[in-house]
């Protein structure tokens, strides 16, 4: 059996001078505005999470169609079940409210909960049928024709429309829950004990969708994932063991996949540990003129756009880099560096999410060795 | 027949000699090397110019007694003497006869920065029966040699015990060796044969002030006389007050020393203010002034009478007019005059001092670890009688932060910077007028590319960019033309800019305040005096402005603002906001002090009419020391809706002004001369108070005037006057305040609510230059809106709080302890140096500020605020 061709990626960088920067920075401003907590950083997916929802087209067309499709990942302690075999994700939609008071989501929380009270057992089974109710990791609902009705929202700015999408991720069983306070009418048990389950293993969320009758959009263009300057090889290099895997900095993971490999940190203190540089690449034309703004008359601002990076394990030490700024333009140093966790790991996922401000989303994902 | 023979002017100069130690130090003392610092010389007392001798009281006269009578003299402007007061009687008809010979006295009259002013002095009036001559000798006897004497005794201020040890030295006026004598154990001295002639007496004891007389001495007469020497420490009152007596029910007056030596503050003297009674902890380092229970946007700032949109620089740090250049700040938190409006909480109206009258040119040098300043006055070159005053300041905070953000990683084009300007000429147009034309301004910009955009609203990340800045050209003529007319007319032309930008989201206002303000005030009869005036406000702006709505307190969490249509208005207009009021001032009786007033606005941008009635008045139980005093008030106060309330694109044209009723009633009680208490009770009705509510077609919101609430309260302060040693005070305020946003909700405590407020504070001179203070609070936690919970937003990547009621948290308590030591040299030239060191927090107190939540709202910690700060100044003055 041929082995794949090794790869060579480079060798760990040196760690930079960056953390002593920050400390500078994180003391002058903790002289000047206090200290508040130190908790475990968004990146670090230890929990059930929902990383992105992808809503396309972005801006939705009155009278269309939209999809809509969840980027999850169930870090949880409970992900799995006592086979060992990872457990079911449940994922439920739900639409049907458009332009509520003062665009607020809050204001759709009366309306939703009235639609789930009205559900059968037949439109649950029937899920994804309707245009306020799905279940699965994505669905579809139809914008109504007439949602761009609000009245411009100041000189020269373009009408527009706006449905939210509310959406549960539960690593049990979702139930409705009419006394819940707050927020969704909704909550997730554990199927063996009836327990509620709680935000380790139960995420909420919603999207907003705004529709304009002339602006459109077109989601950020993500090529890949790079490590240590160096993209993934397509398709990838395979093994049965380490020794397929020739090339320095190279190891086979357990799925038959040869990785890069980095060791553990052993350093005594996180500031001390090697740093590993991660770089989503972007097209450049993904950076779109907003158009909103040029309708306006004023100043023309192009999107932001910004990535968001997750793993498994590890520390980064950008939970998110600028990428496009809307006057600067392109960003440098849109990079981020990723710290490994001081245990063999065996494989380390990442992904990063790549956002525009207008409601754009697609991501990239990577997986590494740390052993 | 015994002659009489009055000692009183002598003993007035004296005494005000004493006492002026305390507010203008001789030049022997200022240079003294190591000694207390002195103070500017900004007090000139009155001075006597036309005595009136008092009939000696036949009674007394016939029994053959002397006596003392200490009088408290009130003096206008014009040096006419207002009102005598006996505070130390002597009976027998003294009384009467001093105040009747007293009140018409005349004066040259006291004055602060070269300009007359009221004052109020303690007067001792003496009378002395003049030993009678000798019966004449038999013919035959030789003619008597004539006799000249000066003797008498020193005794222990107003007590009649011996001072023992007081030397007493006599330099005669036309020139020649001083004599000396020395008091006995009965306090008596003797100094025979002196020769006829005018002679100046000085007495000195230790521990007591020194008494500089002087006394004439006729030709074979026995001149007696009694110096009571006054404690060191304890001499003579002078008072100098404002021009006015109080129009407001409460009205607190911070003198210079106050103002830059409370601990905490940096020597600043509008921070100074939030240790006043009824005003809360700001959080943090915020400069924002938050007076009994209202928002910091229902406070005016004032300098001399033009509005200025921000008191603070950045966090607080300082304010935007240095504390050397300032006379006074006047601080109303409530039942103002109707000279102010517009407001519904309080007024702070700063006075710029006028330029040293001393002909001399004076400077100083201020740095510490934020910023740097100088100031200099004196006379303008080639034009005579007129004079300036100018500082500027500018902070080097960019010196070290912006490096330190680069090296973060941050694109910093602009540091946080501030800098702010000063620049004053004065003259006198004539001995009651006064003109001034200034400049003053300030300017506050950050600007950086922040690629780590915020976690919380990634899509808010990027540029950002914040700049305020304001200028004002100021025209203040002030003319008291007669006893009876005073004029004051204040012109301000300006400036004002405030930008921010952060992505694609912008505000730049560009504005042109024109602030006019005109008051005459007559006399129309004894008791009654007439206030009215003008004030307009006119503001020509330009605005641009590309933002989301911004939420209102009380509404639920918006989310994220990412990938939501921003509101965007560019427009270009005017505020017009005249205003008149009038004000009557009436004493019907000496211990009774009416104010009734009234004042009417009107707001061009709500087409809305505000009539604001409005009543004070004082009643003195006590009228003479120790004086008490009752007062109270009540008044209307409108506030115009904000201009992105009524604007037609962020809020709704429709609404008008929110209403506030004031209430008030409190004491006053003098307790020593240094100590005085004041106890206050207030409560404000809030009417009309901006809200939002859905608009009729359900669609989006809209501004109404649905809002209500209250604020009920009681503050007491317990002042220690500044003197030569040790000012201080302890402030309590005790409060509650609460608001609606429409009548179908229930009240909920108002965001700045503070329950409990403490503050005690003081300063000790201790000698050799040296001066220690502490300031200590105790204050009420914040409030905080608690999040149950979160909701991701997947346009943003972030989480949106499931926020609960609405400030229905307290965090706990805040306590800490501030401490300032001062060193400071004084040179034989004149020239002082200082150093400080003014240490913030110095236990370290973990005070909590506010509650942060991790990324997904299911764990939170408390957010503490600053930790120990010390901050170490210097400064050099001439």
């Amino acid at each position: 059996m041929p082995h794949p061709a090794p790869r060579t990626p480079p060798a760990p960088a040196p760690p930079p001078a960056r953390p002593r920067a920050r400390a500078l920075a994180a003391l002058a401003l903790a002289a000047a505005a206090g200290c508040g907590g130190d908790f475990e950083p968004p990146s670090s997916l230890t929990t059930l999470r929902v990383l992105a929802i992808k809503v396309s087209p972005p801006y939705g067309k009155p009278g269309e169609p939209v999809q809509v499709e969840m980027l999850h990942y169930d870090g949880s302690p409970r992900s799995r079940g006592p086979d060992g075999r990872p457990r079911q994700v449940q994922i439920l939609w739900l639409g049907g409210c458009h332009n509520p008071p003062s665009d607020q989501y809050a204001g759709c929380f009366e309306a939703i909960g009235q639609a789930l009270a009205g559900l059968t057992p037949e439109d649950v089974a029937a899920g994804g049928a309707s245009d306020v109710f799905g279940l699965g990791p994505a669905w579809g609902f139809t914008i109504p024709a007439e949602i761009v009705s609000r009245p411009p929202p100041g000189d020269g700015a373009p009408a527009y429309g706006l449905s939210y999408v509310f959406y549960v991720a539960c690593g049990g069983r979702i139930e409705q829950d009419p006394g819940a306070q707050g927020g969704l009418p909704l909550r997730c048990v554990d199927p063996a004990t009836g327990e509620p389950l709680g935000p380790d293993d139960f995420v909420t969320g919603y999207t907003p969708i705004y529709s304009y009758g002339e602006v459109s959009n077109a989601h950020p263009i993500a090529t890949g994932l790079r490590f240590q300057g160096q993209l993934e090889a397509a398709p990838p290099l395979s093994c049965a063991d380490a020794a397929d895997c020739r090339a320095e900095g190279l190891g086979c993971a357990p799925d038959g996949r040869c990785l890069p490999k980095v060791p553990p940190c052993t350093a005594e203190t996180l500031t001390d540990c090697p740093e590993y540089e991660l770089l989503v690449d972007v097209d450049p034309a993904s950076a779109e003129v907003d158009e909103a703004s040029r309708l306006e008359g004023g100043q023309i601002f192009q999107e932001s756009i910004w990535a968001n990076y997750y793993s498994t394990d590890g520390r980064f030490t950008r939970q998110a880099t600028l990428i496009n700024d809307a006057q600067e333009g392109w960003v440098e140093g849109q990079e981020t560096t990723w710290q490994a966790p001081n245990a063999p790991a065996g494989v380390v996922r990442f992904w990063a999410v790549v956002r525009d401000n207008r409601g754009g989303a697609s991501w990239q994902i990577r997986d590494i060795l740390v052993e | 027949m015994p002659r009489l023979r009055h000692l009183a002017r002598a003993f007035f100069v004296a005494t005000l000699g004493a006492s002026a130690t305390a507010l203008v130090s001789p030049p022997a003392l200022a240079q003294q090397p190591g000694g207390e610092a002195p103070a500017p010389p900004a007090v000139e007392p009155p001075v006597l110019q036309g005595f009136v001798e008092a009939p000696y009281p036949p009674e007394a006269e016939k029994a053959g007694l002397e006596g003392n009578v200490t009088l408290q003299l009130d003096i206008d402007a014009g040096g006419q003497v207002t009102k005598a007061t006996v505070i130390d009687p002597a009976g027998h008809g003294f009384d009467e006869a001093a105040v009747e010979a007293a009140k018409k006295f005349v004066f040259q009259p006291a004055r602060r920065n070269g300009r007359p002013v009221a004052a109020r002095i303690n007067y001792r009036y003496r009378f002395n029966l003049k030993v009678a001559p000798a019966p004449a000798a038999g013919p035959d006897a030789p003619p008597p040699k004539p006799k000249t004497l000066l003797r008498g005794v020193v005794t222990m201020g107003s007590s009649t015990d011996a001072l023992e040890g007081a030397r007493v030295r006599v330099r005669p006026l036309a020139g020649g060796a001083p004599l000396e004598a020395t008091a006995a154990s009965d306090g008596s001295w003797s100094l025979p044969d002196l020769p006829p002639g005018k002679y100046s007496v000085e007495v000195e004891a230790p521990g007591y002030e020194p008494l500089r007389v002087e006394e004439e001495v006729s030709a074979g007469e026995a001149t007696e006389v009694t110096y009571r020497l006054n404690p060191a420490g304890s001499g003579f009152e002078v008072v100098v007050r404002g021009q006015r007596p109080p129009r407001e029910v409460t009205k607190r007056t911070l003198e210079q020393r106050e103002l830059t030596r409370i601990p905490g503050t940096n020597g600043d003297a509008l921070r100074a203010i939030q240790n006043l009674p009824g005003v809360a902890r700001p959080p943090g380092l915020a400069g924002l002034l938050i007076v009994r229970g209202s928002a910091p946007d229902e406070t005016q700032v004032f300098v001399d009478g033009a509005l200025i949109p921000i008191a603070y620089h950045f966090g607080g740090l300082s304010s935007v007019v240095p504390s050397e250049m300032l006379s006074k700040i006047d601080f109303y938190p409530g039942n103002f005059s109707s000279q102010y409006g517009r407001v519904q909480g309080g007024i702070v109206d700063i006075g710029i001092r006028s330029p040293n009258p001393d002909g001399k040119y004076h400077g100083l040098v201020q740095a510490d670890l934020i910023d740097a300043r100088i100031l200099a006055e004196g006379p303008v070159p080639l034009l005579k009688g007129w004079s300036f005053i100018g500082g500027a300041r500018r902070s080097y905070v960019d010196a070290w932060l912006g490096p330190v953000l680069e090296q973060a990683g941050t694109d910093v084009a602009t540091a946080p910077v501030y800098y702010d300007y000063q620049f004053f000429l004065e003259t006198k147009p004539s001995a009651t007028s006064t003109l001034r034309l200034g400049v003053f301004g300030s300017d506050d910009a950050l600007k950086l590319l922040l690629k780590d955009p915020f976690l919380e609203d990634p899509g808010l990340g990027g540029s950002l960019g914040f700049s305020t800045s304001f200028s004002r050209l100021q025209v203040l003529y002030r003319n008291q033309i007669s006893n009876d007319l005073r004029l004051s007319a204040e012109l301000a032309l300006g400036t004002q800019n405030v930008t921010f930008g952060l992505g694609s989201l912008f505000f730049n206002l560009d504005s042109y305040p024109v602030t006019h303000r005109f008051e005459v005030s007559k006399r129309l009869a004894k008791g009654a005096t007439l206030n009215v005036g003008q004030d307009i406000f006119y503001i020509p702006f330009d605005i641009a402005l590309r933002l989301p709505a911004p939420p209102r307190p009380g509404e639920p969490d918006p989310g994220p603002f990412t990938g939501r249509p921003p509101l965007v208005q560019r427009e270009s207009g005017a505020l017009y906001q005249p205003a008149a009021f009038a004000e009557l001032e009436l004493q019907p009786h000496e211990r009774v002090r009416l104010v009734p007033g009234f004042r009417v606005d009107y707001t061009r941008e709500t087409k809305g009419w505000d009539a604001s009635p409005r009543f004070n008045g004082r009643y003195a139980v006590r009228p003479e020391f120790p004086k008490t005093t009752i007062k109270g008030g009540l008044g209307v106060f409108h506030q115009p809706p904000e201009p992105q309330e009524s604007s037609r694109v962020f809020g709704s044209p429709k609404i008008k002004s929110s209403r506030a009723m004031h209430y008030s009633f409190g004491a006053e009680q003098e307790i020593t001369r240094q100590v005085e208490i004041s106890v206050e009770g207030f409560y404000k009705q809030l009417d009309n108070l901006v809200s939002r509510a859905p608009a009729a077609n359900n669609s989006s919101f809209e501004y109404g005037n649905l809002g209500s609430g209250y604020v009920v309260g009681a503050e007491t302060l317990l002042r220690y006057k500044p003197d030569k040693r040790f000012f201080g005070w302890l402030a309590y305020t005790l409060s509650r305040s609460a608001r609606r946003d429409n009548p179908d909700q229930p009240l909920r405590l108002f965001q700045y609510d503070q329950t409990h407020i403490l503050t005690a504070l003081g300063s000790y001179r201790l000698g050799r230059g040296w001066e220690f203070g502490a300031r200590l609070r105790l204050v009420s936690g914040p409030l905080d809106t608690p999040c149950s919970g979160g909701l991701f937003n997947s346009a943003s990547g972030s989480y949106a709080c499931l926020s609960g009621a609405p400030f229905s948290r307290r965090l706990p308590p805040f306590h800490q302890l501030d401490l300032r030591i001062d060193k400071r040299w004084v040179f034989s030239s004149g020239a002082r140096v200082g150093v400080y060191l003014d240490i913030l927090n110095v236990y370290n107190r973990q005070n909590v500020e506010a509650v942060s939540y991790n990324y997904n709202y299911s764990q939170s910690v408390n957010t503490t605020g600053v930790p120990i700060i010390p901050s170490l100044g210097a400064r050099g003055e001439f």
